[in-house]
């Protein structure tokens, strides 16, 4: 068995993490400005739930938007329910019907993460953006 | 918010490989148990299969069990059929029905990969797993 690190030459993109917000406002459960000189294509998002929401119906959307920080996308993760179980949550099998595997984000535009049904009182996790600069 | 490379200590994308062993007990394919000091991320599963098993019938499952070593999983790869065509499986294209795309590893806990059906018999291949530190 061998362990080795990602290559660093080239384009081998960030991680970037954070908190979620168990906050019913658009953009709130958290939103990451794209602050580098470039777009960057965002190719995998991951929300570790650790306590989910206490209303039964509580889903996520998260996605990009050349709006605000304060507005709703599902363009990578599409009414995710955190309501029941705890775990890993991510771009793939949570894309449901708008999710793209991946998206452009703009320089200065914005990845959001908010409610998209219920309430998302109770909530607790993190966050896991990866993105590299485009070509 | 925090940001890290995925090169340095905090962004911890490290790649681990193996050889997979042609043994039909729970977790004998392969089993990679977490040393590493927190949780990780396993977000992606690669099985080059450079031989295919000699049963006509094989099929093979990979995921997280915090149970043993010798403990069965699918939340990464579901009934993957490797006994006829030896080519690279994956979470994505073969997580089946309980694959996850993406399962948290506790500290001291396993990803496993058993046979699920057939016998795997003659089967040989390499396992790629690749794994991050979650946010402490």
């Amino acid at each position: 068995m061998g362990y080795f690190s990602e290559t660093t030459n080239g384009n081998d993109g960030v991680w970037i993490s954070g908190t979620l917000t168990a906050s019913d406002t658009a953009g709130a459960v958290f939103n990451w400005q794209n602050n580098q000189d470039v777009s960057v294509i965002v190719d995998a998002i991951y929300i570790d739930i650790t306590t989910v929401a206490t209303d039964s119906s509580c889903e996520l959307n998260i996605g990009y938007t050349a709006t605000s920080a304060a507005t709703s996308s599902d363009t990578m993760i599409d009414g995710v329910a955190v309501h029941t179980n705890t775990g890993v949550y991510n771009h793939i099998v949570n894309a449901g019907t708008n999710g793209k595997g991946a998206v452009k984000v703009a320089k200065g535009k914005w990845i959001t993460a908010s409610k998209s049904a219920g309430a998302t009182a109770g909530l607790v996790g993190v966050y896991y953006i990866h993105y590299r600069k485009v070509r | 918010m925090g940001y890290f490379s995925e090169t340095t200590e905090g962004g911890d994308g490290v790649w681990i490989s193996g050889s997979l062993s042609a043994t039909r007990t729970a977790g004998g394919l392969f089993s990679w148990q977490n040393d590493q000091d927190v949780s990780v991320l396993v977000d992606a599963v690669l099985l080059d299969v450079t031989t295919a098993a000699t049963s006509s019938v094989c099929t093979v499952d990979v995921g997280y069990t915090a149970t043993s070593a010798t403990t069965s999983s699918d939340t990464m790869i579901d009934g993957a059929d490797v006994s006829t065509t030896a080519r690279n499986y994956n979470h994505i294209k073969d997580a089946g029905s309980n694959g996850k795309g993406v399962v948290k590893a506790a500290k001291g806990k396993w990803i496993t990969a058993s046979q699920k059906t057939g016998d795997t018999t003659g089967l040989v291949g390499t396992y790629y797993l690749h794994i991050k530190k979650v946010r402490t």
